[in-house]
């Protein structure tokens, strides 16, 4: 079996576009017009399936590249890190408020990229929201939201 | 050093405008809900404290809008907005937030979520209405507090310059005749041109293509370079246009002629029972408290007597007057909700 | 000649002098956060300017419109996500040259090209805005669907490497682009019963988390360090030689970026990607473009400032607002109790003159200032990299949510930041996709307009003159494209021998 990323793409686009036209057709009624609400979705499915084919037959055809030069593996971990900061963050915007939210988060970005001095850690934090607060709340006059704290 | 030069000057320009600008105080970087703001710095007579209601803004307001800036809406929220800081109505600014989300539902779900704000307001238009009616959102006008209607926007039915069709009797006719062979911009689905459309073809007994524009730009474009037979206007939109020569309008859905064109003949006139007059007003969200209630219908009853208010916006887009408050304006919403409930139910769009 | 001269003293006026100068400078800053676009900062300056007289705040507002096309360009430059919809091409040349060390040499090019992208427009304002704008009415929804088509058509030109992976992520833009209620039904598609996504997927967002969020993510799984690329940043403005390199192409894309800015409904954007494509496939080397080519910033960013003055032809002379920021600039007026239209030529000749003026004098301001901020930013770019990635990122979520201050929109970035990072993983390019985005709406909706008008007559793209030429050059160009990435494994290397040799400057 060609292990080979492109090929979970193909399957991907075969699936996905399938699904697509199908779901597409919830959407023919009550139009004015000949293409209907579902006619263009369904036009996309059929250029996704297409490619997915595509991508799939390159896939079997191009056997020589499966030396895929072994890259050093990513930091999923870093990665991950950084994707649960910004969901608690955008959670917790409103309801904490817009300065200390986004110092925080500011601080915990610095500290996932290995900034570990609290000195450091505290001045970044503080220069950059501070320059954002001044930027869009006085010069742009943008209400950033406050919650229980500011 | 130039660096911090420019920075300097940057900012200095800056406050230097916003100090020049009274109406909307510079927001202040330790300014936050909690804070008393600046009271604007003309101290104008404060028309509102002379006869006293007990409750006065102290914090700006937001007023939601669902169209665009430029738009119908956004254009009645500021000139609102200007007119209340410049007359001394209301001291605190008017902070305009264009939320546009298709068929306007997201600024009305915003409104639906400040419930018992008293510093939010937010436009209507026939979206408003129709956004419940075909079930985009499941709350509607009785949801939210009237605080005053202060005009009604008739649709008119416009034509390109060099249209054969004049009159009314020339469009039924070439309708009948070509049957969906027409073209007609409506604008939105759910906006007060198909309304018109609907109660138009179904009285007159044709059937034309509807074409749908996203906004009243885009349709306005597509009449005046013939790329449509017909469109749905507002008729403060087309006044310059049709002066300049640029597309004609040949019927307008009210009950009564405009000044605007005072040779356009209504439908009625002409036996078609159209009319369709979108009321434009204000609401706030629901719960509002009663003392804000007051306050802000007193304020709207000053801004209505206003010349300016008159002048600048009534006229200008040849808004019919029709000013009221409280359960007044509310009967007016009533009604015109029915109306198009019936409308779109007829042709089953209506969600039950 | 007289109303030449009315519209000059109404610009030259000191206090209109000193409001078109604050415009600029409020533009281009504005421009240049993410997320807030000229819309938005035209509209928050709106109330100051109730108190002014009409003039002047046509002349704060003018100034504001031109500064923020230039500034949206800065951080696609320096942290590869445009700061206004517009500038999306701009990063494709921008940010490789930044990442080469460059950032000066791309910053500069930008503003050269925004300044003669806005006189080029100015000029054609002042010569034929009438004409423009009657000719701009010729353009219906079949004309529409054609000029979409042919920017689609960039897709084939951005990705000639692998051209299948380009189309599908094409067509998941336009997929995305769909999502939202729909005009003709006027029920939403694919929302899936969440009210936020019924109204749709707004650009700015998208873009923000396509590009940066997308990048961030990615920067954070396999860290790129630039430090030592960062000490190599000239501040030199562009030589003599590169200034002649850019300036055919800045002409041409300013002058194509007026006449689409002209047409209501077509924007900055997809003036800017249309300009990048024409450019780059007339070019002699189209296979630099992408790598850090002068010319292609040059291109997207002559195009978005053109959009400026010619957005204001269809404004003044027909009363119709072109785009976002015209319509407020037509509150504005029209809050002032004036009406524009031909009529207004005539009987207030000193507003549309006035502006046309006030367009020449916010170029030379732009000018300045851009010389100004740009050292100041490109300073920016050398700070640390965490740092700078925390920054990007909190400056993202912030502009995010001071589009309409609805946290789903910062949902949206984080979500199709993953996408997109996903995406990058299986080397889907991501500009297709944005290219979608921008250009789904027209494609579609239009296409849908043209044939009920049409009663369901698909040769109607090919029958109006306009559209089938249109429709021919779409064709013409995809074939060249095709032809062209065929054509090049030969000769390639030969040129990319020469140019590796020439490259060490």
């Amino acid at each position: 079996m060609v292990k080979s990323k492109d090929l979970w793409l193909g399957i991907f686009c075969l699936l996905g576009g399938t699904a697509l036209y199908f779901y597409s057709s919830n959407y023919d009624n009550f139009s004015y017009d000949v293409v209907g609400g579902g006619g263009f979705p369904r036009l996309l499915a059929i250029i996704i399936f297409a490619c997915g084919l595509l991508i799939g037959a390159e896939v079997f055809f191009k056997r020589k590249n499966t030396t895929e030069s072994k890259k050093a593996p990513g930091n999923y971990g870093a990665a991950i890190k950084m994707f649960v900061s910004v969901l608690v963050y955008i959670m917790i915007l409103t309801h904490v408020g817009y300065v200390v939210s986004t110092l925080a988060l500011t601080a915990v970005l610095l500290y996932i990229q290995n900034v570990k001095d609290i000195k450091k850690l505290a001045l970044y934090s503080v220069v950059i929201v501070a320059a954002l607060y001044l930027l869009f709340r006085v010069v742009l006059a943008v209400k950033l939201p406050t919650g229980i704290l500011i | 050093m130039k660096r911090v030069l420019t920075l300097i000057l940057a900012t200095a320009m800056i406050l230097a405008v916003s100090g020049c600008s009274n109406s909307t105080p510079a927001p202040s970087a330790t300014s936050s809900s909690a804070g008393a703001s600046k009271p604007a710095g003309t101290a104008e007579s404060s028309a509102a404290s002379s006869s006293a209601p007990t409750w006065k803004p102290d914090k700006p307001i937001d007023f939601i809008c669902q169209s665009s800036a430029g738009g119908g809406s956004d254009l009645m929220a500021r000139t609102i907005g200007s007119i209340m800081n410049t007359k001394g109505i209301i001291d605190q600014p008017f902070v305009v937030q264009n939320l546009t989300g298709s068929g306007g539902v997201q600024a009305f779900n915003y409104t639906q979520k400040q419930a018992g704000n008293p510093y939010v307001m937010q436009t209507v238009n026939s979206a408003f209405f129709v956004a419940p009616i075909t079930g985009n959102i499941d709350k509607n006008y009785k949801d939210y507090t009237t605080l005053a209607v202060i005009g009604t926007d008739p649709n008119v039915l416009c034509a390109p310059a060099d249209s054969p069709y004049n009159t009314i009797e020339d469009v039924v006719e070439a309708a009948k005749a070509d049957p969906k062979g027409l073209s007609i911009c409506i604008g939105n689905a759910g906006s007060s041109g198909s309304a018109c459309s609907i109660i138009f073809e179904g009285a007159a007994g044709i059937e034309m293509t509807q074409v749908p524009f996203e906004g009243g730009g885009d349709g306005l474009t597509a009449v005046m370079g013939s790329q449509v037979d017909f469109s749905w206007q507002n008729i403060g939109e087309v006044v310059g246009p049709v002066e300049s020569g640029l597309m004609k309008v040949i019927a307008i859905a009210a009950e009564e002629r405009s000044d605007a064109f005072p040779d356009v003949p209504t439908f009625k006139e002409l036996g078609y029972d159209v009319v369709y007059e979108v009321p434009r007003g204000i609401v706030g969200p629901p719960d509002m408290p009663p003392e804000a209630v007051a306050f802000y219908t007193d304020a709207l009853e000053k801004l209505n007597t206003t010349d300016e208010w008159q002048k600048n916006y009534i006229e200008a887009n040849f808004i019919f007057p029709r000013f009221a408050v409280g359960n007044e304006a509310l009967q007016i919403f009533d009604e015109f909700y029915n109306d198009t409930y019936n409308i779109f139910d007829k042709i089953g769009l209506a969600v039950h | 000649m007289d109303k030449f001269l009315i519209g000059v003293q109404a610009a030259c006026s000191l206090s209109s002098l000193f409001f078109i100068a604050v415009g600029v400078v409020a533009g281009i800053l504005g421009g240049a956060m993410p997320g807030i676009n000229a819309s938005i900062t035209t509209a928050l300056l709106l109330p100051f300017t109730y108190r002014m007289g009409p003039t002047q705040a046509l002349m704060l507002l003018v100034g504001v419109y031109i500064g923020v096309q230039y500034g949206g360009s800065i951080p696609a430059i320096l942290i590869g996500t445009p700061g206004t919809p517009s500038a999306g091409a701009t990063l494709l040349d921008g940010y490789p040259l930044r990442q080469q060390g460059k950032a000066g040499t791309a910053l500069y090019t930008a503003l050269s090209a925004s300044t003669i992208g806005n006189l080029i427009s100015g000029i054609v304002l002042i010569l034929v805005a009438l004409p423009v704008a009657k000719m701009a009415l010729s353009f219906g929804p079949a004309e529409y669907f054609s000029l979409g088509v042919l920017g689609l058509t960039l897709i084939a030109g951005l990705t000639e490497k692998n051209v299948v992976k380009g189309i599908l992520a094409g067509a998941l833009g336009l997929f995305l682009s769909t999502i939202g209620i729909d005009q003709f039904l006027g029920m939403p598609r694919f929302a899936f019963g969440s009210l936020d996504l019924a109204q749709g997927i707004d650009l700015v967002p998208a873009m923000m988390g396509l590009f940066a969020m997308g990048m961030m993510l990615q920067d954070f799984f396999k860290p790129v360090h630039l430090d030592s690329v960062n000490e190599k940043i000239k501040l030199t403005p562009l030589s003599g030689k590169e200034f002649k390199q850019i300036l055919p192409t800045s002409a041409f894309s300013g002058l194509l970026g007026t006449v689409i800015g002209a047409l209501p409904g077509a924007g900055a954007a997809i003036a800017s990607y249309i300009a990048y494509n024409q450019v780059k496939q007339f070019s002699k080397h189209p296979e630099k473009f992408g790598t850090g080519c002068i010319e292609g910033i040059a291109a997207s960013e002559a195009s978005n400032n053109g959009v400026t003055g010619g957005a204001l032809i269809p404004m003044l002379g027909l009363g119709i607002p072109g785009s976002g920021t015209t319509a407020v600039i037509l509150s504005a007026l029209v809050i002032h109790g004036v009406r524009p239209g031909p009529n207004l030529f005539i009987s207030q000749p000193e507003i549309p003159y006035g502006i046309f003026i006030a367009v020449f004098i916010g170029t030379f301001f732009m000018f300045v200032f851009g010389l100004l901020y740009t050292r100041m930013f490109v300073k920016i770019v050398m700070l640390p990299q965490p740092l700078l990635n925390a920054a990007i990122i909190a400056i993202v979520l912030t502009g995010a949510y001071a589009v309409d201050r609805d946290i789903f929109n910062l949902y949206l970035v984080l979500g199709l930041g993953v996408i997109s990072f996903i995406l990058r993983q299986f080397k889907v390019p991501i500009t297709p996709m944005v290219l979608g985005m921008v250009l789904g709406e027209i494609v579609e909706a239009s296409m849908r307009r043209a044939l009920a008008i049409s009663l369901g007559d698909w040769s109607t793209f090919f029958t109006r003159p306009i559209s089938a030429g249109l429709m021919i050059l779409a064709l013409v160009m995809l074939v060249w494209t095709l032809y062209r990435s065929y054509r090049t494994p030969k000769t390639k290397k030969t040129e990319e021998a020469a140019v590796a040799s020439t490259a060490s400057n």
